[in-house]
């Protein structure tokens, strides 16, 4: 029998607090197969780790259980400590006593008799394990990035400095997402296209970067290390090198349809170029608004070109790509207003929301920066802000804080009264939430300085009086109703994932939350990976998030991936669910229950092939074969058994 | 057809009309609405206390003798149509709730009466019968007397439509079931921001004056939206709405009063129902002068 020793982790009073770790230790010490058992106060640290190892060569042992904390946390800890002596790391397991056992309850006598069955249930697991060496899998240095936000730009260019290869796919016509559109930034107020310019343009013009505009991901295939996907492009019908971004074309062009850059506040032609600062510097023909894309309807772009740059006939590409490593980067959208049919969004043309706002304050917008409202143009002079617009309404809209619409509230405001000196700005708030660098202190001044009076209540309906609009809501500090004239209101929508978001995780096999967020893989340690090996996520796809977090985000992920592409071999477990040929009977359950597409029906040879490297070791195979033949290494059905047996006393 | 017709009270009392002009108006489209055996009060109101249950015990007895004669129940006041469908709700969310009731109604039965409710009853306005049943498009085949582009406010009120995840007639923040309904009676729905605010509701009890102000503020933006005329569903709002108009008047001079009606008035009108049967006389603010002004009597 496997020469088995048993190390009890206190974990100081973690455990010890509940468990009667030495009554646990001497139980075993008498356990069948077990030749030595001892208890410690900290497994994890220098010198316990050093107490394995001496036990392993004394007693000459075989398997070792580590009675701790979950193996999510120290697993990896232990089995690189025992690989070090050259003992198989497969070889150790770990029997959670601390998450499942003494935190569970203040019984020690209960606590005492599970932490024993827990214990016994790894031990006859163990008797059961093989000796395994982890598989090798060799890595494609080249990264695909997919949005090509203020996340995915830091991310591209953090990779190709490195020296690797990006490819940065953005479905609109230019990178730059939504902060090309904001006006100042809080809180230091620098103009955000002077400090997103010149990165959307390096980011372009590294040669390591690969730049793919108008294009979506459609098909991922692959794992880790290893993805084939296929990028889809649709054309710009503008040949890139010929255009100089003239505008010729547009001047020409007789479709007006309103521009999405400017959310709608200013029209553009059917040829056109996003914004003067878009990446790539061309105009580009949007298909669903010219008269056809057939110059026998309308040629006047094509013949208004000097350099021929126009061309009908350029086609939709799918491009396939091979990658190691991909970052999700796709960034959010700001929640419909529609839904929020009180606030009158769509009724009255001068309830706005923050975008909006942003292309108004902007130099570059549809009114170079003058406050003017949509209806007649006219300077607002009295203008209510309202927050929290399907944030923290969990029975209506979204439960969660959007999280940075204090902020560009305050910096509405604030901006709004640098440039209306004698307007009245108000805003509707729940709390206010400025925690960040110097935000604090960015809003205090704005109530301070600006004079912007901050009214702490929720507002219940907008409508329309005559020529202004009426606020209704509630001032919950003085618990009375307030109605307030406005010529302008700006409604701080909440942020939602990007469109499309939910149909890319299931893609990448990336899984979201209840909003559409995409998880990540731990919400403390591994805040920037995916649970899926090989995909990384960065900015606001993940969650609501401002410029300076997701900045950080994304060159975190871009560390993460080029962690990956120091190595030339990643190592993956091997704890695979393989198949014994001689018991399957190639009914195809397993193949049709995997969710990572490793195994497939070979007909001609007669087996099921497991690609070892795309099995996560679900187990969900296993579970469906009816007969045997599919078994998980180091936790085959009769492992499962004994540890059911022991657990159940029947053993 | 024939349907199961829950009327509540008021419908005998004040709102007499709401109920004739329902029955007239649905004839003459091919229903039947049949009153239920043995109906109760409603309840009125439906109770937000945490432990409620003593007051659905009205609503849910109705409900149990409706379901011994089918599985729909149709009702036009907008209070009974709240009260008794978000006691329904409750009851088919909550088995334990709806197995307590049957307790209270077993223990307070009279005679032999076996009242027992099991959650199969749906409980359907009548906009949304004649939504469904009839369809607004198909309604304008009935239509003798088109409404020539009258400019008519619906008034929504709160009960018909709120809370909107219970009664899921309508998006309660922008409905338009009754602006439908006029536009297939060939008038012209208006749009105005108050057609889903208060009345007052019972606050005309002890603080008349506030119904005052909410009745101003939703009347004044529906003339100012050029309604000729309103229409709601509710008795209650109807009362409140026309009872102040007068005085509103003689506090501002610039307030036009607006006649108010039960959609059922206006349907029985475009449907050709005689001018007697309309029973136009039981508001203060006289409808006739508006329609017949406009062609319509």
């Amino acid at each position: 029998m496997k020469r088995i020793g048993v190390f009890v982790c206190w974990c100081g009073s973690n455990i010890a607090g509940t468990v009667d770790v030495e009554k646990v230790a001497e139980h075993f010490r008498t356990y069948p197969g077990v030749v030595h058992a001892e208890s410690y106060q900290y497994l994890c640290s220098e010198p316990g780790q050093k107490i394995i190892l001496n036990r392993i060569k004394e007693h000459g042992l075989k398997g070792v259980v580590i009675a701790a904390c979950s193996p999510t946390m120290h697993e990896s800890t232990f089995r690189n400590t025992v690989q070090q002596i050259g003992f198989n790391p497969f070889q150790l397991e770990i029997a959670n006593i601390r998450e499942q056992v003494s935190w569970v309850t203040e019984d020690k006598d209960s606590a005492t008799s599970k932490a024993i069955t827990s214990i016994s249930q790894i031990v006859e697991k163990l008797k059961g394990n093989e000796a395994l060496d982890p598989i090798q899998v060799p890595v494609t240095k080249k990264a695909l990035v997919i949005g090509g936000g203020i996340a995915g730009i830091e991310a591209a260019l953090n990779i190709a400095k490195a020296g690797y290869k990006v490819y940065l796919v953005e479905k609109e016509a230019t990178i730059g997402g939504h902060m090309a559109q904001l006006s100042e930034t809080f809180p230091t107020l620098d103009c955000s296209q002077c400090i997103l310019t010149p990165k959307m343009v390096e980011v372009a013009r590294h040669p390591n970067v690969e730049l793919y505009t108008l294009s979506k991901v459609t098909k991922i295939e692959g794992f880790i290390g290893n993805f084939k996907v296929t990028v889809h492009k649709e054309p710009d019908y503008v040949k890139r090198a010929d255009c100089t971004a003239c505008g010729d074309c547009a001047e020409v062009c007789p479709v007006e349809v309103p521009s999405e850059f400017n959310q709608t506040l200013k029209y553009r032609k059917a040829i056109y170029i996003p914004s003067p600062q878009a990446v790539p510097t061309i105009y580009h023909i949007d298909p669903e608004t010219c008269l056809g894309i057939n110059p026998i309807k309308c040629n006047k772009c094509a013949e208004a070109c000097e350099r021929k740059a126009i061309d009908f006939d350029q086609q939709p590409e799918d491009i396939l790509i091979e990658v190691g490593a991909i970052v999700v980067a796709t960034g959010y959208d700001l929640y419909d207003k529609e839904l929020m049919a009180e606030y009158g969004y769509g009724r009255y043309q001068d309830v706005i929301d923050g975008l909006q706002f942003e292309r108004i304050l902007s130099a570059s917008g549809p009114t170079e920066g003058k406050v003017l409202r949509p209806s007649d143009g006219t300077v607002p002079k009295r203008v209510v802000f309202v927050q929290c617009c399907g944030s923290r309404d969990p029975e209506h809209h979204k439960a969660y804080c959007s999280k940075i619409c204090c902020m560009y509230t305050a910096k509405h405001a604030l901006l709004y009264k640098h440039k209306v000196h004698d307007g009245k700005a108000t805003v509707f708030y729940m709390d206010i939430r400025a925690n960040g660098k110097r935000y604090e202190e960015f809003v205090q001044n704005a109530i301070e300085h600006e004079h912007i009076s901050y009214l702490r209540g929720r507002v219940s309906k907008i409508y329309q009086e005559n020529d202004h609009l009426v606020v209704m809501g509630a001032d919950t500090l003085s618990g009375k109703r307030v109605e307030i004239e406005a010529d302008l209101v700006v409604l701080a929508m909440a942020m939602v994932p990007g469109k499309g978001t939910m149909e890319l995780a299931k893609l990448l096999k990336v899984g979201y939350d209840e909003n559409g967020f995409l998880n990540e893989a731990h919400p403390k340690l591994r805040p920037v990976e995916s649970l899926t090996g090989g995909v990384f996520i960065a900015g606001a796809v993940q969650a609501p998030k401002d410029i300076p977090e997701t900045v950080a985000q994304a060159s975190g992920a871009a560390s993460k991936v080029l962690e990956m592409f120091g190595q030339d071999y990643l190592w993956k477990e091997p704890t695979i669910v393989d198949v014994d040929g001689s018991l399957c009977s190639m009914c195809g359950n397993c193949v049709l229950v995997c969710p990572y597409g490793a195994r497939s029906l070979n007909k001609e040879k007669h087996i099921v092939e497991v690609n070892a490297v795309l099995c996560e070791s679900c187990g969900a195979c296993a579970a469906a074969c009816p007969t045997g033949a599919a078994q998980q290494r180091n936790l085959t059905d009769k492992q499962i058994v004994d540890m059911i047996e022991v657990a159940l006393e029947i053993k | 057809m024939k349907v199961n017709f829950y009327p509540g009270c008021t419908l005998k009392t004040k709102a007499s009309n709401l109920e004739r002009t329902a029955k007239a108006s649905m004839a003459i489209l091919g229903i039947e609405l049949e009153e239920m055996a043995e109906w109760t009060c409603c309840g009125a109101n439906f109770s937000l206390a945490n432990d409620n249950i003593m007051k659905m015990a009205a609503p849910i007895r109705n409900l149990a003798r409706a379901e011994k004669v089918g599985t729909e129940l149709v009702t036009i006041c907008s209070a009974c149509y709240n009260v008794l469908k978000r006691a329904n709700y409750a009851v088919k969310n909550d088995s334990e709730k709806l197995e307590k009731l049957n307790l209270f109604l077993e223990d307070g039965k009279i005679q032999d009466n076996d009242d027992q409710y099991h959650g199969k009853v749906n409980v359907l306005h009548l906009l949304e019968l004649i939504k469904e049943k009839i369809g607004f498009d198909n309604l304008k085949k009935y239509i003798k007397k088109p409404l020539n582009g009258l400019k008519v406010a619906p008034y929504y009120g709160c009960q018909l439509i709120r809370p909107q995840k219970e009664l899921e007639i309508e998006d309660q923040e922008a409905p338009e079931i009754l602006h439908n309904l006029i536009d297939a009676l060939g008038g012209d729905a208006v749009d105005y921001s108050m057609d889903t605010e208060c009345c007052g509701s019972y606050v005309e009890v002890n603080r008349p004056k506030e119904v005052w102000l909410a009745s101003y503020r939703i009347l004044r933006q529906a003339r100012a939206a050029g309604a000729k005329i309103m229409i709601t569903s509710c008795p209650l709002c109807l009362y409140n709405l026309d009872k102040h108009q007068f005085d509103i008047e003689k506090e501002h001079s610039d307030f036009k009063p607006v006649p108010i009606l039960y959609f059922t008035q206006l349907l029985g009108l475009a449907l050709g129902l005689p001018e007697e049967e309309l029973e136009l006389n039981g508001t203060k603010v006289d409808p006739r002068p508006v329609l017949k002004e406009s062609g319509l009597l």
